[in-house]
């Protein structure tokens, strides 16, 4: 007995090295793996990191990734989808993703705490977010939100609704009751919650498609409110930026090319996306195309149209730093100058 | 002196083994450079710890009231449920391993599907933890109920004792201690359900402040948000382990 103890003890050390052995092999083995196949494509890898799921929000990166724009500029580009639990610009801080496609108020606090992370074009040229009661709520003007339960999407999705909040004169850890939303309207319908936060392009209509009308809500805008803040921009992390300019040109051009065909075509777009439908959802094709026409309106709003797709209005980024500041207590601190450049979309424009 | 020492070596072991943890950590921070949205100093967390005492403290307790009332009804209903149904030996056996076959599935999973019936609500983190403790104490109870010394029982019955008077002089003092130490276990897994439910959306509590504030870099917050639920843990273990020691003064630990 003793003996046999003494014996599985002095093979302990054994095993220990052949567990060692085997993860070191195969940890060389994958990284020698994951530099053979970037060696041997002449094509420069670009990883995108979407703010959400894929869907027609993201319909111009997608296109042009599907007409093969990217192809077309030398880059091979792998979109990376968000979901529940996935924060873009967590993503693009770790050095998962090359590029983030991220709301300029989620990446605020992360520059305040010293991330360096560099806005190089503006998707979404306004706000699409909205905060919606029932009618029957009794909710009718903006002091009307006292003490009621408003839904937000934790994970850096709220500072918009805060800011709303505390604007009105009220604090938004006393005077009202947060509530963790989730990506749905149900508990606006069920009752459990007074104001649901909704995206223009996206969960605004889900009752609507449902049995709702757009006369049963009352809707706050935060862009008219004086809430909104910059959404769907492209950011990149500084050192990134600084080694690969030319690249990032590159792949600007191919998604504005993307984005231009999608605007002009958006129900073409929904199909060439290649998602699978379902009904009754936000994966249904007419919730899609509803979405591709809704997220065009954005992004041509504004400097979209006149300056041209991803141009960085300094104003509104000025904008949403100020309201972010003012109103959130993670923001402070921010240099404008060092959070944007417009120089990769000039030159991307340029044709250079 | 020396037996003062002695008595209180175990405490001091671990006392000062947390202290050089978080000082190698505190320094280690000073050396490193690391990056502010992925750790903090743990003076910092202090410091948050007691500057944010209100708002810690108001969440914490909100998620304690589905912990705690969770806790009582689960492990209540599961040692209940195994009283009333020890005798029926057949059934007893076959629901023994129904049960730890139930308990073998992360029923935390269920806060996902719950959410949509019961709503995100406290009751419905009360529950969820009530499900979860059930059956750790529902399976240990029955199989210590059903599995007697058959010559203790023989001694009983030779003095015509009723099962009542088995129950209390030989089943439950054996099987007290076993059914105390699932109980305690329970603690953390009523503690770690609580909390990952609010992450599937709620009013309130810990679990969702944690999550709001990780989104908005707060890491002094998130940090602090932990450093809290430890020390509710640690409370409540020490709090249950102390009534173990209480109720079962016959064992030796």
């Amino acid at each position: 007995m003793q003996e046999e103890k003494n014996s599985s003890q002095s093979k302990m050390p054994w095993i220990l090295v052949l567990i060692v052995a085997v993860v070191g092999v195969y940890f060389l083995y994958t990284q020698i793996l994951k530099k053979e196949s970037e060696s041997t494509e002449e094509m420069d890898r670009v990883t995108l990191q979407l703010k959400w799921i894929e869907q027609a929000q993201f319909m111009g990166f997608l296109v042009a990734k599907e007409l093969g724009y990217y192809k077309g500029e030398g880059i091979d580009l792998e979109i990376l989808p968000g979901g529940v639990g996935i924060n873009p610009v967590d993503v693009l801080i770790s050095g998962d993703a090359d590029v983030a496609v991220a709301w300029t108020g989620n990446v605020l606090p992360a520059i305040s705490q010293g991330e360096d992370l560099v806005n190089i074009g503006q998707g979404m040229q306004r706000s699409g977010m909205r905060l919606m009661a029932l009618k029957e709520s009794g909710i009718k003007e903006l002091e009307d939100i006292f003490g009621k339960k408003i839904g937000t999407w934790p994970g850096g999705n709220e500072l918009e609704p805060y800011a709303f909040i505390e604007m009105q004169g009220f604090d938004k850890d006393r005077d009202v009751t947060l509530v963790n939303q989730n990506f749905d309207m149900n508990q606006l319908l069920n009752k459990e919650i007074d104001l649901a936060s909704a995206m223009i392009y996206n969960e605004y209509w889900l009752p609507i498609e449902a049995e709702y009308s757009e006369d049963d809500f009352v809707v706050f805008d935060m862009e008219q409110e004086g809430a909104g803040m910059l959404q769907d921009a492209l950011f990149v992390q500084r050192e990134y930026l600084q080694n690969n300019e030319e690249l990032l040109v590159r792949f600007l051009r191919a998604s504005i090319k993307g984005w231009e065909y999608a605007i002009e075509n958006p129900k073409e777009s929904v199909d060439l996306m290649g998602l699978d439908f379902t009904e009754n959802d936000v994966t249904a094709k007419d919730h899609q195309i509803r979405m591709a026409q809704e997220t065009a309106k954005l992004y041509i709003a504004d400097d979209g149209a006149t300056e041209g797709l991803f141009y960085i209005n300094t104003d509104k980024l000025q904008q949403t730093i100020d309201i972010a500041t003012q109103y959130i207590d993670e923001v402070e601190g921010i240099d404008i100058d060092k959070i944007y450049t417009l120089d990769i979309w000039e030159r991307a424009i340029s044709n250079e | 002196m020396r037996q003062v020492i002695k008595k209180y070596n175990k405490t001091l072991i671990s006392i000062s083994s947390l202290i050089f943890f978080f000082l190698a950590w505190e320094l280690s921070l000073n050396i490193f450079e690391v990056s502010k949205t992925v750790l903090i100093k743990p003076s910092e967390i202090l410091n948050t710890c007691i500057t944010d005492y209100d708002i810690l403290s108001k969440e914490m307790i909100y998620s304690a009231k589905e912990i705690l009332p969770g806790w009582l009804i689960g492990n209540a209903l599961g040692f209940l449920a195994a009283l009333s149904i020890y005798r029926k030996d057949r059934i007893a056996k076959r629901l023994v391993n129904v049960s730890v076959l139930v308990n073998s599935i992360p029923l935390i999973t269920l806060a996902a599907v719950l959410g949509g019936i019961v709503g995100t609500n406290q009751n419905q983190k009360i529950l969820l933890v009530s499900l979860i403790t059930f059956f750790p104490t529902f399976i240990t109870t029955l199989s210590e109920l059903t599995n007697i010394d058959e010559g203790h029982k023989d001694l009983l019955l030779s003095y015509n004792s009723s099962e009542k008077q088995i129950l209390k002089k030989v089943l439950l003092p054996k099987s007290l201690p076993s059914i105390l130490n699932s109980v305690k276990v329970t603690v953390t897994t009523a503690i770690f359900t609580a909390i990952t439910a609010e992450f599937f959306g709620g009013y309130g509590g810990i679990g969702i402040f944690i999550l709001s504030k990780k989104g908005l870099y707060n890491l002094k917050l998130v940090w602090a948000g932990i450093f809290f639920i430890a020390l509710f843990g640690s409370l409540f273990y020490s709090t249950v382990q102390l009534l173990q020691k209480r109720l079962v003064r016959w064992q030796k630990s």
